[in-house]
């Protein structure tokens, strides 16, 4: 977020109270930035900038988070827990705008398999639940009303290792120009998804407020001038064999993406690829120590604003998997913090990512989910899934 | 008698320290750690954290001070996951759930498959035994994670008779469907394991005897077959208990009951150290208890056994 002195309070360097957090009185909280941010207020929706009492902590110690201890300034306060099973919140008439909340209980409950899940919504015990994956055409069919798709503040990508320990051929950009332009992005999300989802061709999804994506030249393409592209490409690069081994955590859902992958690789290319899947901790540790040549990723914004997306592409960004490294880029990230007007900025940065290449986006996630039609106020266009049960009411049907 | 539980005992010690350590040296050769996510920690925040739970310190004495934790405090550790949950939090909190409905369907299966397999028994070659054997071969091909949800199906969905998931707090009508799914296939292998062998009994001189002694039947069966027709059952009831614990994986997972098993696999894949290895010894520590308490029966029922 930019707060000031935020690393040196972080590794020990410096003590807390150097921290440019400070409250002036009961209600004015004062934050010092290291350098001018145009979007800080943005960032203070992130959960991790919710205020928590300090005496609470200390009174209740590793136990401050249960309820009866926890102390909140929001809507509801958190009445039960239980592991796995349900949490339950109520009413909280200290609330500020208490005289604005309907809803008296909230109930969240665990539910692990989501097939469970619907046909425990089907069954009319719970008022809102995720769609299980595949199943959502059918539900569109056969519950068009309760059936919600959304635009969610995400882009699935690849990335591609672009230091010695990755395959050698992936230096080279024209390579992975290949890889890109050789992936049918359409048939993912039509014919493989099938969600509602929309194909990525910026990093940046288009639900991002205040900027939007420049059309990538391979966006105006047909799938089959990209082939074509992408086999011109290739040649160019020389390459006639390539072996790639393509990383993924396990989930049923980007197996389906990285066979279909695979498969338009293969055919187009000649390109052999070798699926891994891992176990979501031993994925983790893989490609962030670039032990991996292309690897699946995922990356949903912390705030809505661009930066959280581009700014993973920095050199210095330890998200930066595949070890990127453009001073251009780097030099119009660090304009863009400054700026009032960031569209051209941005639009630059993601037409440099078009070309290099450094990843490879594949589509915008959405959010599906059932809801019953009696449940009404829910944010639908809040991209950040930043949904507050003070805002919901149900209607008598 | 008690020299053999003091036995029993001196030998679950060391088999309950090759667990931990084996446990230990396993989960942590794994890659990832408790505080990998997906979005890393600065390193030195890391540190702390690490240094904080002792997971800096080497193996040897993580695993020593573990131990150390255990034995003179009782004191199984922190979670990793649910920080303001220590281990015996967590299980005080799931093992009356997993026994409770671990409870319902022992009592369940010997209920209905004791009954069942003697009458099948006793009536053989009759349209009874035609159908508990017909039942039981049927009950065989629904192992819990199938039962799970076509309970769920008939009776949330369809008659909407039982809710589909969640404990709250034990009510009956929470249980039903867990115990029903995973005592259903056990239930089964019951019934035929008790036919058989009542049937073997039923064949065997001693009855002949009876029989010709003129004891009406009844004295015969419940005298003195029943006994000795129950003695594969009973050796069959520790790996029944290994079963519910490894079920309620499976029970947990499908209707939410908040029970261990939930925390065997989520606390593998968060690596919640603590977490793993509390539940994985309390098994172990169940596991050999119960296989001495199964013996002990086996010598009372029948007392050619001895110790």
């Amino acid at each position: 977020m930019g707060i000031k002195n935020n690393a040196g309070v972080s590794d020990g360097s410096l003590p807390p109270s150097e921290l440019g957090v400070a409250a002036l009185d009961d209600h004015t909280l004062q934050v010092t930035l290291e350098k001018p941010l145009p979007y800080f207020p943005l960032t203070t929706v992130h959960a991790s900038a919710f205020p928590t009492p300090q005496w609470a902590i200390e009174a209740h110690g590793n136990e401050w988070t249960r309820p009866g201890n926890i102390v909140t300034n929001g809507a509801y306060i958190m009445t039960e827990y239980v592991a796995n099973e349900r949490s339950v919140r109520e009413r909280n008439p200290m609330y500020w705008n208490n005289d604005s909340t309907i809803i008296e209980k909230v109930t969240a409950l665990v539910i692990n398999d989501e097939n469970v899940a619907l046909t425990r919504y089907m069954a009319g015990e719970l008022d809102q639940t995720n769609i299980p994956s595949g199943q959502f055409n059918r539900l569109q069919q056969s519950n068009p009303d309760e059936t919600v798709v959304v635009p969610e503040l995400c882009t699935y990508y690849y990335t591609i290792n672009l230091t010695d320990s990755g395959n050698p051929a992936l230096q080279d950009v024209r390579v992975r120009q290949a890889l890109s332009h050789a992936i049918d992005h359409d048939i993912i999300t039509k014919n493989i998804l099938q969600a509602g989802q929309k194909p990525a061709y910026a990093f940046t999804p288009e639900a991002t407020a205040g900027f939007t994506p420049p059309a990538s030249p391979m966006a105006s393409m047909t799938q089959a001038e990209r082939d074509a592209k992408a086999k011109e490409l290739m040649a160019a690069a020389g390459v006639d064999s390539l072996d790639l081994e393509l990383m993924y955590n396990t989930s049923e859902s980007h197996k389906k993406v990285a066979i279909a992958i695979s498969q338009m690789w293969k055919q187009k290319l000649g390109v052999n690829v070798t699926l891994s899947n891992l176990e979501w901790k031993t994925y983790l540790d893989a490609p962030g120590a670039q032990n991996y040549q292309v690897a699946r990723a995922g990356w949903c914004g912390d705030y809505n604003e661009a930066s959280t997306f581009l700014d993973l592409l920095g050199s210095e960004s330890g998200y930066n998997d595949a070890k990127y490294n453009n001073p251009k880029v780097d030099e119009l990230l660090a304009q863009a913090k400054v700026s009032a007007d960031t569209q051209p900025i941005y639009t630059k940065i993601e037409q440099i990512l078009a070309t290099d290449t450094p990843i490879i986006p594949i589509y915008q996630y959405t959010a599906n989910f059932l809801m019953k039609t009696d449940v009404k106020g829910w944010p639908y266009d809040n991209v950040e899934q930043n949904i507050y049960s003070r805002d919901l009411y149900k209607v008598a049907e | 008698m008690l020299n053999m539980i003091i036995r029993r005992t001196a030998v679950a010690l060391p088999t309950l320290l090759i667990l931990v350590i084996v446990t230990f040296v396993l989960m942590h050769s794994a890659p990832g750690g408790p505080f990998t996510s997906e979005k890393p920690l600065p390193p030195q925040v890391l540190a702390n954290i690490e240094a904080k739970y002792g997971l800096n310190e080497p193996l040897y004495k993580q695993i020593f001070m573990y131990l150390q934790g255990i034995v003179t405090e009782l004191d199984f550790g922190p979670s990793y996951v649910y920080k303001d949950r220590t281990v015996n939090d967590i299980i005080a909190q799931g093992l009356p759930v997993t026994l409770t409905y671990g409870a319902w369907v022992i009592v369940v299966m010997l209920a209905v498959g004791v009954p069942l397999g003697m009458i099948a028994a006793i009536k053989q070659n009759t349209w009874i035994d035609y159908l508990a054997v017909g039942f039981s071969i049927l009950a065989d091909l629904l192992p819990n994670f199938i039962m799970g949800p076509i309970l769920i199906l008939i009776f949330t969905l369809w008659l909407g008779w039982l809710p589909g998931g969640g404990w709250n707090g034990g009510q009956w009508e929470y249980m039903i469907m867990p115990v029903i799914a995973l005592a259903t296939s056990y239930m089964a292998s019951i019934t035929r394991l008790t036919r058989s062998s009542m049937l073997e009994v039923l064949r065997s001189n001693f009855i002949r005897t009876a029989r010709a002694k003129g004891l009406p039947e009844r004295t015969i069966i419940l005298r003195h077959a029943m006994k000795p027709a129950l003695m594969p059952v009973i050796s069959y009831l520790s790996p029944v208990f290994v079963y519910v614990i490894t079920g309620s994986f499976i029970v947990d997972a499908i209707f939410s009951t908040g029970g261990l098993g939930t925390y065997f696999t989520n606390a593998a894949f968060n690596r919640d150290y603590a977490v793993m290895m509390g539940v994985t010894l309390l098994t172990g520590g169940l596991t050999i208890l119960f296989n001495l308490l199964v013996d002990l029966l086996y010598g009372w029922i029948d007392p050619q056994i001895r110790y």
